[in-house]
């Protein structure tokens, strides 16, 4: 199997899915002539043409808009917003509308949209292009959410995203862009929404990560079996629908959880996922269930202060220490 | 009111034990005066109030340990919470905000006392094994007892809860499935007696095997898979054998119970138990055992104390049950001891006090007529003897070849903490002694 970027396997997949499915369009922000900030959809324009592949003004609300409307009216529109930061700016689009009109016209018309955008800091972007808002999007029914940590993942998760009938929000992560993995050549694989996976399995403790903290947790799980911990990775892939059972049951299995998520802390992910295992799990737990996030601070742009703002592997270890302590082990 | 927590007081701190509370309940406290000392892995520092104010609350007393963050005491202002422990939580202040760390720290006048630290699993595993919450020793922060502590404790006890057992004809006896499985096997099943419990057993008394099928074990014999596991993968065993010529000590026993001497007849194991407590007065290396410090430096922890578990084997398991001062004690209360420990074990009545604090183990397969074996060290012992028969085998002595009764012994060791050369010189001195056994008598 060749060995690829997620950058690389984000690529490859929309040039599939154009190639595969003539509805697919792509819209964004320089995402032609420029072939996208991040270079995601470098090349695209020169095989598929600016019908196809369309650069917006710099006008998110219109844009996403159209793209919802598109998708209401046959097409399958993948949009791609610079940073999830500016992707407030049509919040209300996804969150008033994409999110709603199956629901609230009958189920006369899907909106089989995409939205892609990435996330996450540690790249000196300073606050207000550092940020992860998963959660504001994960809380909302009628959206599904997608956060994959590998390029497989990546490949086989935009695959089902584009040919899911509902709107999507895709987030990548910048950190991850050129994280290497082993993705198959011509495999038309798809990952489907709403399913966890075991990335490593261990009876000590369950880390529960997703996007770039999976990338953390695995790392983290690898050092610790150095010192005798068999840490299990659960990775998340899918925030909404979230995969319950697979969470449920690892839990059930290692009787301990430490949350990772770089978002912070206050009512996020984590605090969710914390608050179902005490609900479905709750007679198997045996410390409580910790969450490793990022300072609750407008990410500073300073290099030193960005680091000890984010969470850090040595975090995800002292909160696993922690919730081991009194142990054997 | 504010929150007295534990200090980070060194950067290898993760934990630390209340050593004197220099302000009681009711004493008012200034902003820096020092409240308590705390005992580090380190050293005894002093803990200053960063508050003025009552000191309302002692909430970890002295010689408990906690991990840092955890709340120790509360100041603030007003009189000591004795009299307000009751249902007023009064104070006008905002409720002393339960932060995240300690999600279950009694907050509220004297229940802290009456109320288990358990965690929701532990609690689960306590009411299926029926064991009493009250007597098992938590190891988590702030003493929460986790699941491994109930684990060990059942294990401890035999895998059946010697506790709050409700008396067999009770009728409306629970029908918890381990409990009732691992009820005693040597009780004959009386299928008039008990019928609701009988219906409603998991496991129906089905002689019936399937070859290739998976029988689940018991917990005491997953307990016995894990901790041999551990010590097999973890210890490094170095094994020395040794013969023994016991025709001196089988007199002398054969004398002690002819003139019924001590209360209980004194068995050839009893001998050995003495012999080998003994020998490690002279030998005390093998009566430490491995450890690490709070920084994972290995280290031998000295043992003083001369505690030797004696291995008796139960129908779902074993058990060790430890002559504490072995060394100090003599061979007739060594034996009643050992009796009754043993006779309790096999009724299941064993307490987890019986079974602690061993420094090294006896494993006596003499009865099952073995010449010799190798066992397997109780983590974390760094020694156990591992006794064969008294056998009749042609010896020499005076250059003539004469029927002798010939023991073999042989001693596994933590090659971590001792040497071969160290375990050859013990079971020297324990063959000096058991071959001139007047000295187990003075």
């Amino acid at each position: 199997m060749p060995t690829i970027t997620y950058r690389q396997a984000l690529n490859e997949t929309l040039r599939e899915e154009l190639r595969r499915d003539e509805r697919v369009v792509l819209m964004g922000e320089e995402i032609g002539l420029f072939e996208g900030s991040y270079k995601v959809t470098a090349g695209l324009l020169q095989e598929f043409g600016p019908n196809r592949i369309i650069d917006t003004p710099i006008a998110e609300e219109g844009f996403v808009g159209m793209a919802a409307g598109a998708a209401m009216i046959g097409l399958r529109p993948v949009v791609e917003i610079m940073t999830i930061n500016f992707s407030l700016l049509a919040i209300d689009q996804m969150v008033n509308h994409a999110a709603k009109i199956h629901y609230m016209f009958g189920g006369q018309a899907r909106v089989p949209m995409v939205l892609r955008t990435p996330g996450g800091g540690g790249q000196q972007l300073a606050a207000t292009h550092s940020q992860n808002f998963e959660a504001w999007y994960a809380y909302v029914p009628g959206l599904k959410v997608l956060a994959p940590s590998t390029p497989y993942d990546a490949r086989g998760m935009l695959r089902s995203a584009i040919r899911d009938d509902d709107p999507v929000v895709f987030l990548e992560n910048l950190a991850l862009y050129n994280t290497k993995g082993d993705v198959p050549e011509n495999g038309d694989y798809t990952v489907p929404i709403g399913v966890a996976e075991v990335k490593k399995t261990g009876s000590d403790i369950t880390i529960i990560a997703y996007s770039r903290m999976t990338v953390l947790a695995l790392d983290v799980a690898r050092r610790l079996e150095d010192e005798g911990i068999s840490a299990e990775v659960v990775d998340l892939r899918s925030l909404r629908p979230l995969d319950k059972p697979t969470i449920i049951e690892s839990v059930r299995k290692t009787n301990r959880a430490v949350i990772a998520e770089e978002d912070w802390r206050s009512y996020g992910i984590g605090a969710e996922i914390a608050a179902t295992i005490q609900e479905e799990a709750f007679d198997y737990l045996d410390a409580p269930v910790l969450r490793v996030a990022g300072v609750e601070v407008p990410l500073p742009y300073s290099k030193v202060l960005e680091r000890a703002a984010l969470p850090s592997a040595q975090h995800l270890i002292d909160s696993i220490h922690k919730t081991l302590h009194g142990t054997r082990r | 009111m504010a929150e007295v927590t534990m200090p980070r007081l060194s950067d290898t701190m993760e934990e630390g034990k209340i050593g004197r509370w220099l302000k009681q309940p009711g004493d008012y406290v200034e902003k820096g005066e020092i409240i308590v000392e705390i005992e580090t892995d380190k050293a005894t520092m002093e803990l200053e109030s960063y508050e003025s104010g009552t000191l309302q609350k002692i909430v970890v007393q002295p010689g408990q340990t906690v991990p840092i963050g955890e709340i120790i005491a509360f100041i603030g202002k007003g009189a000591a919470d004795e009299s307000a422990a009751a249902p007023a939580p009064a104070s006008p202040e905002p409720a002393p905000a339960a932060t995240e760390a300690q999600p279950s720290t009694p907050t509220n006048g004297n229940a802290v006392d009456e109320h288990i630290k358990a965690s929701p699993v532990a609690r689960r595993l306590a009411e299926e094994y029926r064991i009493d919450l009250s007597q098992v020793q938590g190891t988590g922060p702030g003493g929460r007892i986790i699941k491994e502590n109930v684990e060990a404790f059942f294990h401890n006890i035999g895998g059946t809860p010697s506790v709050s057992t409700p008396p067999a004809s009770t009728p409306a006896a629970p029908t918890t499935s381990p409990a009732a499985a691992a009820s005693t096997p040597a009780a004959p099943s009386t299928p008039v007696a008990a019928p609701a419990a009988q219906a409603a057993a998991p496991a129906p008394p089905a002689p019936a095997v399937t070859p290739g099928s998976l029988v689940p074990m018991s917990r005491m014999r997953r307990a016995i898979a894990r901790a041999m596991t551990e010590a097999k993968a973890g210890i490094p065993h170095v094994y020395v054998t040794s013969e023994i010529d016991m025709s001196a000590a089988l007199q002398l026993r054969q004398q002690i119970n002819e003139q019924n001497a001590a209360s209980v007849r004194i068995s050839v194991n009893d001998l050995v138990v003495k012999a080998a407590a003994k020998a490690l007065l002279a030998f005390p290396a093998l009566n430490n055992r491995y450890g690490t410090d709070s920084d994972g430096q290995p280290g031998i922890v000295q043992q003083t104390q001369i505690n030797i578990n004696v291995a008796v084997a139960l129908d779902e398991g074993l058990v060790a049950p430890v002559v504490v001062d072995a060394d100090k004690k003599s061979l007739g209360t060594i034996a009643s001891e050992i009796r009754d420990m043993a006779g309790r074990a096999r009724e299941g009545k064993i307490k987890q006090s019986d079974l602690e604090g061993g420094t090294l183990t006896v494993s006596n397969l003499g009865m099952f007529d073995v010449a010799a074996f190798s066992a397997v060290i109780t983590p974390p012992q760094a020694a156990v003897l591992a006794v064969g028969s008294v056998r009749s085998v042609p010896v020499v002595r005076n250059n003539e070849i004469v029927i002798g009764q010939v023991m073999q012994v042989t001693l596994s060791s933590d090659h971590r903490v001792t040497d071969g050369a160290v375990s050859a010189q013990y079971l020297q001195e324990f063959k000096r002694l058991l071959q001139s056994p007047m000295s187990l008598l003075v």
